[in-house]
Formats: C-alpha cells, structure tokens, sequence
C-alpha cells in the first residue's frame, strides 16, 4: 500500500498545484466564483501536505530505495 | 591572553570541523541539486513583505520590471563571477577561507555579527507570522511606522509563535529543514495563485494592455503611501542586487558553491532570482494593491488565498525563522563554551522573539535587508582582494595562517574603516554597499601592503 502511495504521491501532488494555479486563472478570467476557488485552494493544500512529504524529502526516498 | 586565544580558536574550529577539509571530486552535485536549492531558499516569508513595501513605496510599474530585472541579472553575475569561481578553485567555505586570511579573532566577530543579524532577521519572520495568527484573534496589526507594540494581543501572540518556533528548532533543525522542502512549490503556487485571483478586483483584464494599465493606475502608481520615501528604479535594482550580498558579494554561498562542478554552476541563483525575487515580489505587490494597501501579509494572504494563504504565510515565517534561530544558535556557540546545542538555541529564541515583538522589524525589513549586506560586504571585499588581486600585486597571500596571527589587523581595519566611511556617505543606504565594496578593496591592498613591508622578516 504504502509503495504505491510512494508512486503515486508526486502525480497526486502535481494536481494539487494545478488545481490551486487552475483556479484562480479561472477566477481571474472571471468564469469561477472566489468562493469556489478559495474552497479547492484549501483542498489542495491539505493534500498537498499529505502527499508530498512521500517524494520530496530526502529519507523518505531513500527507504523506498 | 595566549592561551585564552587558543582555547577560543580551538572552540571555533571544533564548530565547523565537520566541513573543514576541501570537498572531494566524488562528492560534487549535479545542476539539479543547485536548481532545487536555490529555487527554494529564494520563495520565503521576506517576499510577502518585500513585494508590498515596493508599492507602498510608490515605485512606478515600469521602474519595478526593469528595476527587478536588471537588479536580479546582477545577483546572478555576482553568484556566477564572485562567489562560485572561489568556492569552486578552494572547494572550502566562507568560515576557513576566511580563518586563513583574517585569523580567528576575525571568524569570531564575523561570527558574532552574523548571529546577531541571524537573530533580526528571525525576528522579522515571526513578526509576519504573527500577523496571520492575529487574524484569528483580530489582533490590530502595527501601523507601517510604528517601532513599538501596539497592543497586549500582539506582544502575547508573537511570545507564543516565537516560543512554538524556538521549541521546534530545539527538538529538531533537520526536521523542519526537510519540512520547508515540502513548502516551496506549494508557496510559490500560492503566490501566483493568490496575485491571479485578486487582479479582477483592481479592474477587468482582457489583454495585456488592461493588465499594464492597472499596473500603472492602480498598483504601482509612483505615489507612495503618506509618510513614506519615493523608491525609483534605481532603489528597485539595488535592492534586487544586494538582498541577498551577504550570500554573493559576501561570499557566505561559498559553504553551497564549493559542491559545484565548475563555477559556472553560479549561473543557477537565476532558478531562486527570478521566480522568488522577481515573480513572488511581483504577486505580493499586486495582493497588497488589492487589500488597499494595508501592510498585514497575514490579512493579504488570506484575502487572496482564504485559509490556505493565511497558513502560507505562518509556514514560510517558521520555515525562514527557524534555520535562521539555528545558525544564530550556532555562531553564538562559540562564546558559550560547553553549552548544550539546546541551550544556545533557547538563547537565541528568546532573543530573537524579543526581537519580533518591536514590529519596527519588519516595517522596516527594506532597510534591514540593506544593512545587513552592507555590514558583511567588506569581508567579502578582502577575500576577493586576497583571492585574487594578492597573486597579480605580488603580495604575499595567507598571511594569517602562515604566521599564525590571531588578528589580521589590515583585514579588521578595513572591516571596520569601511563601515565607518559608507555611513558617513551622504547617499541611501541602498546604495552605500557599492562604492563600500571598492574602498575596502583598496583600503585592504594598501594596508596589507604596509603591514608586508613594516614586517619584511616575516614576510
């Protein structure tokens, strides 16, 4: 499990920075509320924070090795 | 006397003895590892201040982009040119190139310097943590002038995110530092996302025409803020130069750029310039803009970005302050001998909360930022002169090593001699650092080239 969490993990992470960047161009182009925006920001913070870890520190990589 | 000089240079070598031999071949890194680390190291708490105090300062749209641009340009040639092609030729850091021309009586108070401006700048960051935490409690956050606390609320909230930020650097440095790893493009995509989202409020946008427009109209106007100095382009390049001297023209990036290939690993600084320094200052600027101005990076991030902004700006303060508190912690240690690394560390928390409750701080982290530089740039002038120049004037290199001096005098004169002569310089304080970097240059020369010929036998 947690392997393919390690796999994934960065894929998953790359989302989140595209749902956070994606939505404001969505605000700034006026087609999504901020409202909208500021709930999926938040979202994809949080996992962010849960998936990211996995593959951007250092040790954690190593034990995959 | 003699033997308390050795016991303190005997303290101080021990401190840094893990990285005292030149690196070897095998241990060099690829570009990568100096993409990663200099695009992160350059996304931090500082540019939600920097960005904003840009407008506040009336700097005008088309001063800010060239002013960035060209000040930004010139940090990357002073990494490439300044600081990479030693670091790579000694393969040592700042602290024993410098023992080997200055003496440790020098290393020392470059040390105790360092922690002391170590200890400001952690301050500041946890000032601007303190301003999202704020947001909770609705603490009033400091007007841009004041020097002092404002309110109760704030010196408590600013105790208590100085304490957590002191707690977790004594429990573990390396943890948060892997910690902060996470952080970096997250913060980054905060930043744009945060500037994106907040542009329809200062107008529509259609083209890039309307986005200039704005640029010029409604955020970088050329009207400062009332009770505050005019910046132009010029006071925009300088900035961009020299907020980071200490690390390039003050050669302290020698610890990361002696791990290069070739110097021309310098050229990298461009991947932490240009998105930290040019594009976070940029977004930050245009956040500000949009909450009419208020200097609160913690009420600014969360307008833009809701609650995930709000904890940006509390992450990027802790994250900053508390490699920060940690190398204060361990320049300090050198005049606390036998102190625990706890110990230190809780000293220089304390100081450097202290510190943070005055929000002049980071009202004033412009100036801050400028003399912090300034400070350090002459010893950065007289390892050049030393590197370089010796060799071509026929003047005799290492002296303080291979003579064992405790104190090379010419090196601390001029240390000293050149601060004294840019404060006295009736110019900005932005720009002091630049003709400061060549009277210490020659004013090294010259006395090296006295002290060599009043004491010939040794030489």
């Amino acid at each position: 499990m947690i392997n393919i969490i390690r796999k994934i993990a960065p894929w998953i992470s790359i989302i989140c920075l595209v749902v956070i960047i994606g939505y404001s161009i969505l605000v700034f182009r006026g087609v999504q509320s901020k409202e909208t925006y500021i709930m999926w920001t938040n979202i994809a913070t949080v996992v962010w924070f849960v998936f990211s870890p996995f593959w951007l520190i250092k040790g954690n990589k190593k034990e995959q090795a | 006397m003699a033997q308390s000089k050795t016991s303190l240079t005997s303290r101080l070598d021990a401190l840094f003895e893990f990285d005292r031999e030149p690196v070897t071949e095998d241990k060099l890194h690829g570009p990568g590892k100096f993409i990663g680390l200099f695009a992160g190291e350059h996304v931090a708490a500082t540019e939600f201040v920097i960005g904003p105090m840009f407008v506040i300062h009336g700097v005008a749209a088309l001063d800010l982009f060239l002013g960035l641009l060209v000040g930004n340009l010139l940090a990357v040639l002073s990494w490439a040119f300044l600081v990479a092609p030693i670091a790579v030729r000694t393969r040592l850091t700042l602290y024993w190139y410098l023992r080997k021309i200055c003496g440790p009586g020098v290393t020392f108070i470059y040390n105790i310097a360092n922690a002391f401006l170590y200890c400001v700048l952690a301050g500041a960051m946890i000032s601007v943590s303190s301003t999202a935490i704020g947001l909770a409690f609705k603490t009033p956050t400091p007007a841009l002038t004041d020097v002092l606390p404002n309110s109760i609320s704030w010196v408590v909230i600013t105790l208590i995110v100085g304490g957590v930020v002191t707690m977790f650097a004594i429990l573990g440095f390396d943890k948060v530092s892997k910690f902060s790893s996470v952080c970096s493009p997250w913060l980054f995509a905060i930043f744009i996302a945060g500037a994106l989202a907040l542009l329809p409020s200062l107008g529509q946008i259609n083209s890039l025409s309307d986005f200039w427009h704005i640029a010029q109209t409604k955020i970088w106007n050329g009207v400062p803020t009332a009770g505050q100095e005019k910046y132009t382009f010029w006071h925009i390049a300088f900035f961009a130069w020299f907020a980071n001297l200490a690390m390039h023209v003050g050669l302290s990036d020698m610890a990361v750029l002696r791990f290069a290939k070739n110097w021309k690993y310098g050229f990298y600084s461009a991947f932490g310039m240009f998105p930290g320094h040019f594009l976070a200052w940029v977004c930050s600027g245009i956040m500000v803009a949009a909450v009419a101005r208020e200097m609160n990076p913690g009420a600014m991030a969360f307008t833009a970005a809701g609650f995930a902004g709000a904890v940006a700006v509390v992450i990027a303060g802790w994250t900053t302050s508390n490699p920060t508190m940690y190398r204060a912690g361990l320049a300090l240690q050198v005049v606390t001998p036998n102190w625990s690394r706890w110990r230190i560390t809780l000293i220089a928390g304390v100081v450097t909360t202290i510190v943070a409750c005055f929000p002049v701080v980071f009202m004033r982290l412009l100036d801050f930022v400028a003399l912090y530089g300034l400070l350090l740039m002459p010893v950065g002038a007289v390892v050049f002169a030393e590197h370089w120049l010796f060799p071509k004037l026929g003047l005799v290199q290492y002296r303080a090593e291979k003579f064992k001096m405790f104190i090379n005098w010419p090196s601390l004169i001029t240390w000293i001699g050149t601060l004294v002569i840019v404060f006295l310089l009736p110019i900005h304080m932005f720009f002091k650092w630049l003709p400061g970097y060549f009277i210490a240059l020659v004013l090294y020369i010259s006395l090296s080239y006295f002290s060599a010929r009043k004491q010939p036998a040794k030489a």
